[in-house]
């Protein structure tokens, strides 16, 4: 969803609401706005070609924005580039189905490179700090089948004390 | 301590059936299946008991053909379906009626409403959307490019011709580019004028520079050809068509590559792409092209390359549209056969997506890769050939891209059809030749062309002068049948249905994604039913039970229920 100022981060927050553009005035000139792109993995069903990258990217920035962007402080050049918003989720209580913590808007952009390739790298090494945790959930199961497997077989053992 | 809780996602759509208000409407008690119920025939074995067991015959692991890596069953299901197509369906319009219906789905959404709707397919455009995707449309229609026209077009004496007809040729482009005097539309005549949005006008000069091309490169061809006429008697009974649509669907195989959208619903490693594109000018003969290379040499025998990336990555995205197949004109129109076949190159520099003067050829070279591709495999459907049964004999087409001023010349063959098997599966793959982008004239200027090249002329004289085989000693439509054996009723039942699909409204999706249009899209499912109850006896004589729909699966349904005590004993013992 679409939060007010107050309630997103610094860095989300929108720029100024200038007066609206009538034919005639000078150039719409913005000085410092909320513009920040930030590298982000690639999604697990999307494989992108080598040139491809994934941004994400402030949600008020179009394509001709994040172009000159990289171009003139990272001097990357760009053949292409695609922005999505992907909305977020809107997360209702159980009970009252009434909205309550919404996930904020997201602006991803796939810029293809000229002359260059990039490929996310391996931060985890391979592992991954959610595979310890499923690690753990599976000792756990094995310890309490355990322990339901010895109280299966102690005969004279009431049956609330399973 | 954090307890994982993953949500099993269910492939299937499972419909609300305790809360469904339509209970009565499903096809199937208790569940809905959106291809309705394969009915087991009970085997025809005899009643009696025999000393030696019956077993039916072995099948070998694949059936006749290269069919590379693909699981015995799913290849013996694609063998059974060609086999079903070729032999209950005698004529090419009702093929290709049953291709279209195969598409559309049934369904129940959350709010318990009927949607019929035609499944997911991968839209193919002629201009491409994203830099360098060259290898993907190459290892979509399974071609081998290269930079040049072929050999035999130089051997083609043609000075005499040329200078003949560039005096003409110049006096009528003139005429049109200073001739152009077009209406104002009706918006413009009632804005104030202070303000234009750069994009909108840019689309407004971008539908009038291709209205123009399409103009000029009409009379151009129509000039060429009429003048030539006199010389050449095949010329005369050529047809020339202009903004001419050309679509083509064919399915192709995923070799491995996980995808969740707009899989075939016959097998679901495959996927299905839809071209769709309008050709400014269209010449259409009676007889085909010579082919230029042998399908058996070893150029047409390499395999092509595999693109490991889904169509996404390339800006291909899904639409529901149904599987059509147009070649430039209906089936029962005449002329099978094109000679040439031209595009506007406007939108290449105008949108977005031109990307520079590097990135410039490849683009074309896809988008001559793409149509030719697209335009032959329509023509082979309507010939009688299909995705199981490959062309006899291979198919020439002749593309020109242009901008009036600038034009690019290719020359495409086809060799195979069978996308769906896979890679390894392909033996002979299709060639496409283009030549370079070339100018004929640079500019114009006080009433005349600057630098005038004579070698785009040639190239196009080349083309047009390219005879088609007029007495070819070979079957055309090896595997379509003379209809005129069957009564008149059959004859108007294949017509009806095949109107079907002609008047089915493709273009009322350009609105938001979001907004389902019903009137648009249910319509050729309640059309194909009417039209299947009303020759009821002819679809229960002749077709298998996965093409007859909803209403008359229920007709029919109804019809094998036994009314009788003794339904038991309908049945054979044996089973």
């Amino acid at each position: 969803m679409r939060l007010p100022a107050n309630l997103q981060y610094l860095y989300k927050s929108m720029t100024p609401r200038y007066p609206k553009w009538q034919p005639g005035d000078p150039k719409h000139r913005i000085f410092f706005p909320q513009f920040w792109m930030r590298i982000v993995r690639p999604e697990e069903n999307r494989p992108l070609r080598p040139n491809v990258v994934r941004f994400e990217c402030h949600i008020e920035m179009t394509k001709n924005d994040i172009k000159q962007y990289l171009e003139k402080l990272y001097k990357i050049e760009t053949l292409d580039i695609t922005t999505i918003i992907k909305q977020g989720k809107e997360n209702r209580h159980p009970v009252s189905s009434e909205i309550i913590d919404p996930d904020p808007d997201r602006k991803f952009a796939y810029v293809f490179l000229k002359n260059e390739t990039f490929t996310y790298p391996d931060i985890w090494r391979g592992q991954k700090p959610s595979d310890e945790l499923v690690k753990d959930e599976r000792r756990m199961q094995t310890a309490s089948e355990k322990q339901k497997a010895t109280n299966l077989y102690r005969p004279g053992l009431s049956t609330w004390f399973r | 301590m954090v307890l994982f809780h993953r949500t099993t996602s269910s492939t299937f759509l499972w419909y609300r059936l305790n809360l469904c208000r339509y209970k009565h409407r499903l096809n199937h008690p208790g569940v809905h299946i959106p291809h309705g119920v394969q009915y087991q025939v009970p085997y025809n074995l005899p009643d009696e008991y025999t000393e030696q067991s019956l077993y039916p015959p072995i099948r070998s692991k694949h059936p006749p053909g290269s069919w590379g890596s693909m699981e015995s069953k799913k290849a013996w299901m694609h063998f059974e379906l060609g086999e079903k197509y070729y032999r209950h369906l005698k004529c090419v319009k009702e093929r290709l009626t049953i291709m279209a219906y195969q598409n559309m789905m049934c369904y129940y959404d959350e709010l318990d409403v009927e949607q019929i709707d035609s499944k997911l397919i991968w839209m193919l455009t002629g201009r491409p959307r994203s830099p360098r995707c060259l290898p993907f449309y190459k290892h979509i229609t399974q071609t081998h490019v290269t930079d040049e026209l072929p050999k035999f077009y130089e051997q083609m004496d043609v000075e005499s011709l040329l200078n003949y007809v560039k005096p003409i040729l110049i006096d009528r482009i003139l005429t049109d580019e200073y001739a152009q005097k077009e209406d104002i539309p009706l918006e413009d005549m009632y804005d104030k004028g202070d303000y234009k949005v750069p994009s909108v006008m840019r689309d407004k000069q971008l539908e009038m520079d291709k209205k123009q091309t399409t103009n000029v490169l009409t009379k151009m061809i129509r000039t060429i050809v009429n003048v030539l006429a006199e010389h050449k008697p095949y010329l005369r009974k050529t047809m020339i068509g202009s903004d001419v649509p050309i679509e083509a669907w064919w399915s192709s195989n995923l070799n491995g590559m996980k995808l969740d959208r707009a899989k075939w619903h016959h097998d679901s490693n495959t996927t299905s792409f839809q071209f769709r594109d309008k050709a400014s000018v269209q010449v259409k003969t009676d007889r085909p092209l010579r082919s230029i290379v042998d399908p058996n040499s070893t150029l047409c025998q390499t395999p092509v390359p595999l693109c490991p990336y889904p169509p996404p990555a390339y800006k291909v995205f899904t639409d529901r549209y149904l599987p059509m197949q147009i070649p430039g004109h209906w089936h029962g129109e005449g002329h099978d056969f094109n000679l040439l076949t031209v595009y506007p190159m406007d939108s290449i520099y105008r949108y977005d997506s031109y990307f520079g003067e590097d990135e410039l050829l490849p683009s074309l070279m896809s988008w001559i890769v793409n149509a030719s591709h697209a335009e032959l495999l329509a023509q082979a459907y309507y010939l009688g050939f299909s995705m199981w049964r490959e062309p006899t004999y291979p198919l020439i087409a002749q593309t020109i891209l242009s901008n009036r001023r600038q034009w690019i010349f290719g020359v495409y063959q086809l060799n195979t059809i069978s996308h769906f098997k896979p890679h390894d599966a392909h033996t002979t793959s299709n060639i496409c030749w283009v030549s370079p982008l070339m100018n004929l004239y640079d500019g114009i200027e006080n009433g005349e062309l600057v630098n005038f090249n004579d070698d785009v002329l040639r190239h196009l004289l080349r083309f047009i002068l390219n005879e088609p085989t007029q007495q070819p000693n070979w079957n055309l439509r090896p595997y379509v049948e003379d209809i005129t054996n069957l009564d008149e009723r059959y004859r108007k039942f294949i017509r009806n249905l095949y109107e079907v699909v002609k008047l089915d409204q493709q273009d009322s999706r350009e609105h938001h994604r979001w907004a389902k249009v019903h009137h648009g899209t249910t319509v050729f499912n309640r059309r194909y039913a009417m039209m299947t109850t009303l020759f009821k006896d002819i679809v229960f004589d002749n077709w298998p039970r996965e093409w007859y729909g909803r209403t008359l699966e229920r007709i029919e349904r109804k019809k094998s229920m036994p009314t009788i005590k003794e339904y038991d004993l309908l049945m054979p013992v044996t089973r």
